[in-house]
């Protein structure tokens, strides 16, 4: 998949996913499957899932574009329950993620390694703005990063969410951050969890156990104009 | 199973407790007085037989079975029964003379805390209640931190009481589904589960539990397990009449009760009737295990001794003459401290 | 000054009548504790605060930390609770929690302290006094009464708008138009002293609420001439057999309550009589059930299986009561000797000794020497009038009477079941110390004086009084004896040395006739009532509020009257048997509700609005919340909570230490009542002065001065308005029973053990020895040193001649049927005190609403909800001849057919359209209660006055 480079956007338009600016034609369908119930990593849950379904989201569109300063991901799922608000203990809110590698060779499915983490973005349909960034070194181990870097918005309409993620491209961190440069690929995995289906933590819906690819647009003059 | 270094227990005499709920406000006015925990009563006290709190908490799973996790439902905030906002300004400055009137805003609450009290079972003359207080019970195997994800609930090595690490906790709640005994809270403000902490800053300055501290009928005994001086030891392991509730949990709780006697019951002719318990056998089975009748027996036995003029051990720790003793050295009086400034 | 003043140094005594990163922080170290307990530590420990950024577990660390602690308690009459020692804790200049202090000493080593006391009410006043129900400044009412229409106004307007009504009621009609309700606020320390101050000098009206509110304990005072003794709650501990009979200390006696569960352990039987299986019985080793209203039934069937089986201790009977006495049998009336000899006196009465016949009883004391009354005597004795009569004693009547009360026949009147009164009796005749939990209950039933004696006869028969452990009892009451005396110094010198030396003659004469130190009290007690310096609460509302209408069907409801209450009334006030203030036909024109709430309490209340309400020019209420009779106020005027004022108050035996505590922190606008009072006395010293009044026309006819009203109101300028801590170390200096206990140190300690009952009306009841290291048992001074008891025989006294009860056929106590108070319905509403408030203070608190269901709820039994079809959770119509209320039902099986049950203080204001069950509850007038002019039987300080009732209320139930 290809993050087009559009000249001079503002940050505002890129987070709104009805703007223009993001266009179907540029979007790649992929895939999502639950994540496997073995590797939910305690009994509980499990014993609480092993009868139930996985990854409520089979699908989502996704589309990414940069202003040569923030990369945002334009996320496009269906979902017949609109799930914003954790207003009772048994609603979760509606959810999605991209991780991106901080270095080569961490690996997704673990969600990171001792050493070769993982960098995830968050939007949370209660909490939207900003958005989570969290880095994390294995299963379990995620921690939140702070002062909050990442940009969301979300807009659900008769069924279907649609999600901005964004953040810059390059972040001054001691963290194990991604820092991406255009006209450079990198890898990218995308998580969406389903309020409604009481999906949260490692109950989820995935793009699968290995990267998918993102080639960053180089940032040339004369490129697309917001 | 987590093992810590040492162990603090609770023990509850039911045959004590006078459903005041002392226990449950001083729980309230310490703790849960900030957003989101408007709804949360991590100390309650419940009339059985009853629904209890959350309502049907007991047909709501979670714990082990043969080692093995059981699924277990999330009680929602109208299960447990939620807050109540009342209209005083309305009634009383609103000018709307007597058309205003105080009560629970919004839709009529169908559940509380404390919603049952005072109800009962059987039936009338043989009606038979009494109180149960519970916190979190602190186990050795708390379903909670096993089922936590993020390992974001420990033990304390130093006195084995189960924590949330609210840093950690990302609102998951697999603890409130997992925990059997259904103590968690999730707190809708903060994001993040929250229950019963045994007082710990008390704890740490040698101050028992604010709710076995405040309680007037002087039900509770708090120490550690293996303090084989203090009263939690003689009741548990010595004389074996504090019972764990639900053992069948799996959980190994770490709070116990000494069962309750009622006043015998009646037969058709307005007899007293020997035979038939008021509190039938099977429920206080139901709740404490096969043990409990034991138990009563033998209370019943000490409390004849004394009838007779004998003595006997286990009245005299029951009864608990002198009231600091019952805290297992954690007697401080805590108006005697003084912070000095952060 | 001319004319007697008959005041005297009780007669002001004022109506009762209440964190792997905790180890970083180094703290396993402390946590991990040693087994053996810690000393006690000497004086505060300096604790680092935990640092202000830590992590979580400095979060709820950082929670639990203050900023001082000050001792205080709650000033209100949570009665046989009261009182217990809390630290309230401040953080910010706000209260921020509190915590029991929990350092009472142990009495007895062998048995259990008194630690640590508090209740879930106490433990939540830190959210109460700052919830929404808070009056934070004046309030003048902007609209209709009752409208919730307010105006926010200074001190300075509410206090002179109302001083100007009080003077032109003073200077146009009199003084005694003002009237005082002080209810459950009274405190005996700086908040009465105020009020008493103020209204003595003024010569207004303070009512005595307490037979109003039903705690008259009438039976107690026709059978011991007083109401007022009880044991300290550690006694409990050496009764074999503790009786809750009427009463639920589970819900009411929750800090002594340990004592009860504690003495059952130690061989101690719990015997608990009531009609549904309440909370108290829950922990009980016998639970009798019993018919409401059938009480004396059971306690009569109970005697006749006592003296049937001989069990009965029959030294015990001959000598501490009356049942010895002859009475002749053609008049019914006691044999007296004016009846044997011309001009002998007629309070004198007789027993018959073995040897000696007829002889007169001894009245300065019970010591029998060689005397021996016999039980039972029949016999004939010549009159001075030469006239033969036969004469028999009170027993031998007394057995004629129960032979109609056998278990079996007395069983379809009490509902209990012939062999559980047989075990009852049984267990009564082998207890060695049975003693009985007390219970108000029956003063607000009807025929609750019938109970009461019974009960006492129970006890009676078989000994139980005056050993450890022991005893029926009455109404507990324990209080310094410094107030008469702070409130006699406000008076001017001269007339001050008149009033005391008028006392101490009157005290004289008394004593030389061999009058008790507590007779010696009563008295005076009675004269103030008969002069109109005290009031009764209940016969103001009667008369004045127009309750008495609600009696206007008593006749139908009450099948043993015979003629019109009203006109029983009248001839109780024409021959001085009771007496009402104001006059009727004086109406009452500016009243003054302190920390009371009448509206809320008073039977049949909206009669009160009716008849009373329109009289009233000015209705002032001061509290420091709303409540209904604030709402129908036309000013509310925001009083100190109880953390906001310095003070001290009474206490009763169970709990035999005066608390005290320091003001901690201040509110908005309210003011402590001593300051109130105060500024309201200097107020109208100011609008008199303004208006040159000099001087007022008194109840007896005597000029006394409204100049200089606050000078002599603050003695001087010696206790200025903000002087609280003054004037309540100045009571304790005046108190002869605190020996050794200094103000500066009590008010910071919160307690002191009382050293003895004190010479004071509320306490000298008790008639024991206070000592610091034993439990109180009352009457000891009756039973073990032989004093008579305050009534006519000088004895317990179970025969009542006095000609209303004789023609109401109550001489000795039989059962009556209840009236069917509010029509022939089939349900009986039945109350008590909750367990979530003291009255109504804490009735609309949002904490102790949660904890139930949020409004007022009525218990409901399954046999009478699943015919009208009725589920848990319903709102139900509840309807009799007077009027109907909704209510949310519970439907609990251990409610008895028959009953439903309504705990109280339920504020009006809780209840859809305002309207609650006090509208359907009559309060009929007992005519028995009429009755006076005989020794015992006058009305005096909270008790012998008519009261207000209503256990006997019928009613029907539909869902709604």
């Amino acid at each position: 998949m290809k993050a087009r480079y559009v000249a001079g956007a503002q940050l505002e338009l890129l987070l709104d996913p009805d703007a223009a600016l993001w266009s179907s034609a540029g979007s790649e369908h992929l895939k999502l499957e639950g994540t496997p119930l073995g590797m939910q990593p305690t009994d509980a849950i499990r014993s609480s899932w092993a009868d139930k379904k996985i990854g409520a989201v089979a699908g989502v569109d996704v589309e990414a574009l940069h202003d040569g300063r923030h990369l945002a991901f334009r996320l496009e799922w269906s979902d017949p329950t609109e799930n914003r608000a954790v207003d009772d203990n048994d609603r979760f809110a509606d959810a999605a993620a991209i991780a991106l590698p901080s270095q080569e060779g961490s690996p997704l499915v673990t969600m990171g390694a001792p050493g070769l983490a993982v960098n995830a973005w968050y939007w949370r349909a209660d909490d939207e703005d900003p958005g989570r960034e969290v880095v994390s070194e294995g299963l379990g181990t995620t921690r939140t990063l702070d002062p909050p870097t990442v940009k969301c918005r979300g807009s659900w309409r008769a069924g279907r969410w649609r999600v901005v993620i964004a953040r810059e491209l390059r972040v001054e961190s001691a963290e194990p951050v991604a820092q991406l440069t255009p006209g450079e690929a990198t890898g990218f995995g995308i998580a969406i969890w389903d309020g409604g289906s009481s999906e949260r933590a490692g109950l989820k819906a995935v793009s699968g156990f290995q990267w998918e690819i993102l080639e960053i647009g180089a940032a040339k003059k004369g490129g697309e104009q917001a | 199973m987590t093992k810590s270094d040492r162990q603090l227990a609770m023990v509850l005499d039911l045959n004590k407790c006078i459903g005041c709920h002392t226990c449950s406000i001083a729980c309230k006015r310490l703790w849960t007085r900030d957003e989101g925990m408007e709804y949360m009563w991590w100390n309650t006290v419940n009339t059985q037989p009853g629904r209890g709190t959350p309502r049907d908490w007991q047909e709501m799973g979670g714990g082990f079975r043969d080692g093995q996790a059981l699924p277990g439902k999330l009680p929602t905030r109208g299960e447990f029964g939620d807050a109540w906002k009342f209209n005083h300004e309305e009634v009383f400055y609103g000018g709307k003379g007597e058309k205003a009137h105080l009560k629970p805003q919004g839709k009529d609450p169908h559940w509380g805390p404390n919603w049952d009290e005072d109800q009962g079972g059987g039936e009338y003359p043989n009606a038979y209640y009494f109180y149960l207080p519970r916190i979190c019970n602190h186990c050795t195997h708390p379903a909670c931190l096993e089922a936590c994800p993020r390992k974001a609930i420990e033990k304390r090595q130093q006195d084995g009481i189960v924590v949330i690490n609210e840093d950690r906790c990302r609102g998951y709640r697999f603890c409130m589904e997992a925990c059997p005994y259904k103590k968690i809270y999730f707190n809708h403000a903060e994001k993040v589960s929250q229950k019963c902490i045994f007082c710990f800053p008390r704890i740490e300055q040698g101050v028992a539990n604010a709710c076995a501290r405040q309680c007037p009928g002087r039900v509770r005994f708090v120490g550690y397990r293996d303090d084989q001086a203090a009263p939690i030891y003689k009741l548990v392991d010595k004389w074996k009449v504090a019972l764990p509730l639900h053992p069948d949990y799996g959980t190994e709780p770490n709070v116990f009760y000494v069962p309750p006697i009622a006043p015998p019951s009646f037969d058709e002719n307005g007899d007293l009737d020997p035979s038939k318990p008021r509190i039938p056998d099977e429920y206080l089975v139901s709740l404490f295990g096969p043990e409990v009748l034991e138990v009563l027996e033998v209370l019943k036995a000490e409390m004849a001794k004394k009838r007779e003029g004998a003595e006997s051990e286990l009245m005299d720790l029951l009864i608990a003459y002198k009231w600091k003793e019952m805290f297992g050295g954690f007697d401080r009086d805590p108006a005697t401290i003084e912070w000095t400034g952060s | 000054m001319s004319g007697p003043i008959h005041l005297d140094r009780r007669s002001f005594l004022q109506a009762a009548l209440a964190g792997s990163a905790g180890l970083a922080l180094g703290l396993s170290a402390l946590s991990c504790r040693e087994s053996e307990p810690s000393e006690p530590a000497l004086g505060p420990q300096r604790i680092p605060a935990p640092p202000e950024y830590g992590d979580w577990r400095d979060v709820y660390r950082e929670r639990w930390q203050w900023d001082k602690v000050v001792r205080s308690s709650h000033w209100v009459n949570c009665w046989y609770q009261a009182h217990c020692a809390w630290n309230v804790y401040v953080k910010d200049g706000l209260v921020w929690r509190e915590e029991q202090s929990a350092d009472y000493p142990q009495i007895r080593p062998d048995v259990p302290d008194f630690n640590p006391r508090g209740c879930q009410k106490g433990a939540c006043f830190s959210e109460r006094m700052y919830d929404p129900a808070r009056i934070r400044h004046p309030l003048k009412r902007a609209g209709e009464r009752g409208s919730g229409k307010w105006k926010r106004i200074s001190w300075e307007q509410a206090l002179s708008e109302i001083a100007e009504s009080m003077v032109t009621t003073i200077d146009e009609e009199g003084s005694d138009r003002i009237i005082w309700d002080q209810g459950p606020g009274i405190s005996m320390g700086a908040q009465t002293a105020g009020n008493a101050r103020l209204s003595v000098l003024l010569d207004s009206t303070s009512l005595d609420m307490n037979t109003e509110i039903g705690d008259g304990h009438r039976g107690v005072g026709e059978t011991f001439g007083k109401i007022l003794f009880e044991r300290s709650a550690d006694d409990y501990f050496f009764s074999d057999m503790i009786v809750c009979w009427g009463s639920n200390p589970y819900y009411t006696q929750i800090p002594n309550a340990h004592f009860l569960t504690e003495a059952r352990y130690n061989g101690a039987q719990i015997v608990c009589i009531t009609p549904d299986f309440n909370a108290s019985s829950v922990h009980a080793d016998l639970w009798v059930p019993v018919k409401p209203g059938g009480d004396a039934a059971l306690g009569l069937a109970i005697c006749q299986v006592l003296i049937e089986e001989d069990m009965i201790d029959r030294e015990f009977i001959a000598e501490q009561t009356d049942l010895p006495f002859l009475v002749r049998e053609d008049t019914g009336l006691f044999l007296r000797d004016s009846d044997l000899h011309e001009g002998g006196d007629e309070d004198e009465l007789y027993f018959h000794d073995a040897q000696r016949g007829a002889v007169k009883a001894p009245r300065r004391t019970l010591e029998l020497g060689d005397l021996r009354p016999e039980l039972e005597a029949d016999t004939e004795i010549t009159l001075h009038d030469g006239k033969r009569v036969r004469v028999r004693t009170v027993f031998s009547r007394l057995k004629d009477l129960i032979a109609a009360y056998t278990p079996e026949e007395a069983s379809s009147l009490c509902g209990t079941p012939p062999p559980m009164i047989r075990e009852l009796a049984q267990r009564f005749g082998r207890a060695k110390a049975a003693c009985m939990v007390t219970s108000s209950n029956f003063g607000k039933a009807y025929h609750g004086n019938l109970t009461e004696r019974t009960q006492a006869l129970v006890y009676a028969l078989t000994g139980n009084y005056g050993k450890k452990g022991s005893g029926f009892v009455g109404f507990p009451f324990l209080t310094h004896d410094g107030i008469e005396k702070f409130i006699l110094e406000s008076f001017a010198f001269p007339i001050r040395t008149v009033i005391s030396a008028m006392g101490k003659f009157e005290e004289t004469r008394l004593r030389l006739a061999g009058f008790t130190d507590e007779m010696i009290l009563y008295e005076q007690s009675r004269n103030a009532f008969a002069m109109g310096m005290r009031t009764s609460g209940a016969l103001f509302w009667y008369i004045h509020g127009g309750l008495i209408e609600a009696s206007e069907k008593l006749q139908e409801w009450d099948p043993y009257l015979d003629r019109p209450i009203k006109e029983v009334l009248e001839e109780s006030l024409e021959k001085n048997w009771q007496y009402i203030w104001p006059k009727p036909g004086n109406d009452p024109r500016v009243m003054f509700s302190l920390v009371s709430n009448p509206l809320r309490r008073i039977r049949g209340y909206p009669l009160i609005l009716e008849h009373l309400w329109p009289k009233l020019r000015t209705m002032v209420t001061i509290d420091w919340r709303m409540t209904s009779t604030g709402l129908w106020s036309d000013y509310v005027l925001p009083a100190a909570a109880w953390y906001e004022r310095t003070e001290h108050k009474w206490v009763t035996p169970l709990m035999p230490f005066i608390h005290a505590g320091e003001k901690a922190t201040s509110f908005e606008e309210a003011k402590s009542d001593w300051e109130i009072m105060s500024r309201l006395a200097e107020a109208v010293d100011k609008e008199a002065a303004a208006r040159g009044i000099k001087s007022f026309k008194d109840r007896t006819g005597n000029e006394r001065p409204l100049e200089g009203l606050y000078d002599a109101f603050s003695s001087g300028g010696e206790y200025g308005h903000g002087d609280d801590d003054k004037v309540a170390g100045a009571l304790i200096e005046r108190a002869s029973n605190l020996e050794g206990v200094e103000w500066e140190e009590l008010k910071k300690k919160g307690w002191a053990r009382f050293t003895s009952l004190g010479n004071t009306i509320g306490s000298i009841g008790t008639a024991a020895d206070i000592t610091p290291d034993d439990t109180i048992t009352p009457l000891t001074h009756h039973v073990n040193d032989k004093q008579p008891y305050p009534t006519l025989s000088r004895r317990i006294q179970f025969y009542l001649d006095q000609e209303l009860y004789v023609e109401m056929g109550e001489q000795l106590p039989v059962h009556k049927e209840p009236p069917t108070a509010g029509g022939d319905y089939p349900l009986i509403l039945t109350g008590g005190h909750t367990r979530w408030s003291i009255h109504s203070a804490w009735r609309d608190d949002k904490l102790m609403l949660q904890l139930q269901r949020g409004e007022p709820a009525m218990w409901m039994s399954v046999e009478d909800a699943e015919p009208r079809g009725i589920s848990d959770g319903d709102r139900a119509k509840v309807f009799n001849d007077l009027d109907s209320f909704e209510i949310l039902v519970k439907v609990a099986p251990a409610v008895r057919p028959g009953e439903v049950i309504i705990y109280h203080a339920w504020d009006n204001f809780q209840f859809k359209d305002q309207k609650g069950f006090q509208n359907l509850i009559a309060s009929p007038l007992n005519p028995v209660e009429l009755a006076g002019g005989q020794f015992h039987l006058r009305p005096m300080d909270i008790s012998m006055q008519p009261s207000h009732t209503d256990r006997d209320t019928r009613v029907d139930v539909a869902l709604a």
